[in-house]
């Protein structure tokens, strides 16, 4: 018998699938930005020479002036654009409903299952976490680090979503920064070597 | 599209192929190409679907929901329906195992022989020829249910 009709209509299933524009958004950016770190160093050196004696002569005429320079406005863009860029995808999971890869109320039996990390579940501060129970966890990313998404309700039975990844330069700078979005409160701070995302529904807040 | 917006949508489908989920096809995409780029991986679509196969199969080890199931060379074979539902489709690819709907993916849609779908899963050729025919027997015995309901 023919397999014809089976593998057009397979084949019009598949090819009617497309990604979500947000995803492809995210992937064009974070290749747009490994392609930059990919040029070749010689580049980054001239690149640099350039720049330093740009800036030199800059310095020196305004010196010659009297001129007072502003507050680093840059680095303050920087920070926020990285505090956005964060927040939005820490949102973008905890609205994922994909289920758990291990489903424990331990935090220590999660870090002992959780061998693909490369750090271990570490218990949050109970302060922090209130009363919320810890349901599981499952992997997932983090601005391109490998991270735990943990589950937790609170009495009500509402979910609550905690991220975890071994903290780095760049997630340092959102220690103990806290954001709204979307209706979700979204908490950073770094315990130890990790970096923790806490995000509540409206409902906990 | 882009060439590399391309290569993402075929990623994405593959991905659909082995989990028969968005968002989980869309996370085993990000986490593949992420770690493509991380690693300055080549960037072509045979790498990139074998990277998204290594994490599905990681992913499912860890859930211990790789489902097995003897290769039985004598699959049923269902009759065709004349006209074939879309929707039908969709839920009827529900129905089949990650392994099997990837191999009628790799087939139907990629236009893989069998001999190719073997070497890039990594599977005997028995095995993928096995998974193919009950994949699609299983999918005509689906539609002809539906046929017969409807």
């Amino acid at each position: 018998m023919s397999t014809e009709p089976l593998d057009r209509a397979i084949r019009d299933h598949y090819e009617s699938q497309q990604p979500s524009p947000a995803m492809l958004e995210r992937l064009r950016s974070a290749t747009a930005t490994a392609e930059r770190g990919r040029r070749r160093p010689w580049r980054l050196l001239a690149a640099a020479a350039m720049v330093l004696a740009t800036l030199s002569v800059v310095w020196w005429q305004l010196d010659r002036s009297g001129f007072s320079p502003p507050a680093p406005t840059t680095v303050v863009a920087d920070s926020e654009e990285l505090t956005q860029r964060v927040v939005a995808e820490v949102v973008k999971n905890h609205f994922k409903d994909v289920g758990l890869d291990f489903t424990t109320g331990s935090y220590d039996q999660l870090a002992t299952a959780m061998t693909g990390l490369n750090f271990q579940v570490a218990t949050p501060n109970t302060e922090r976490m209130g009363a919320l129970d810890l349901q599981g966890g499952r992997y997932c990313s983090l601005q391109g680090h490998i991270a735990a998404q943990l589950w937790l309700e609170d009495s009500a039975g509402r979910r609550a979503t905690l991220y975890q990844t071994l903290v780095d330069p760049m997630l340092d700078e959102l220690d103990g920064q806290e954001v709204e979005q979307d209706g979700v409160l979204v908490s950073f701070w770094v315990e130890d070597e990790v970096f923790f995302a806490r995000a509540l529904t409206g409902a906990h807040l | 599209m882009s060439d590399l917006d391309q290569l993402l949508a075929r990623g994405y489908r593959y991905a659909l192929s082995l989990t028969h989920d968005h968002a989980r096809a869309e996370d085993l995409v990000q986490d593949a190409w992420l770690s493509i780029l991380e690693r300055e991986a080549p960037r072509h679509v045979g790498y990139f679907f074998r990277t998204i196969r290594n994490r599905f199969l990681d992913l499912e080890k860890r859930r211990r929901l790789v489902a097995v199931e003897p290769l039985d060379e004598s699959v049923e074979v269902g009759v065709e329906p004349v006209s074939i539902d879309v929707e039908d489709v969709e839920r009827g690819l529900g129905t089949l195992r990650a392994l099997e709907r990837e191999a009628l993916y790799l087939s139907a849609v990629e236009g893989h022989t069998v001999a190719e779908v073997a070497t890039l899963t990594d599977q005997p050729l028995g095995s993928v020829s096995s998974l193919i025919q009950r994949g699609r027997a299983k999918l005509r015995r689906f539609l002809s249910q539906e046929r017969r309901h409807g």
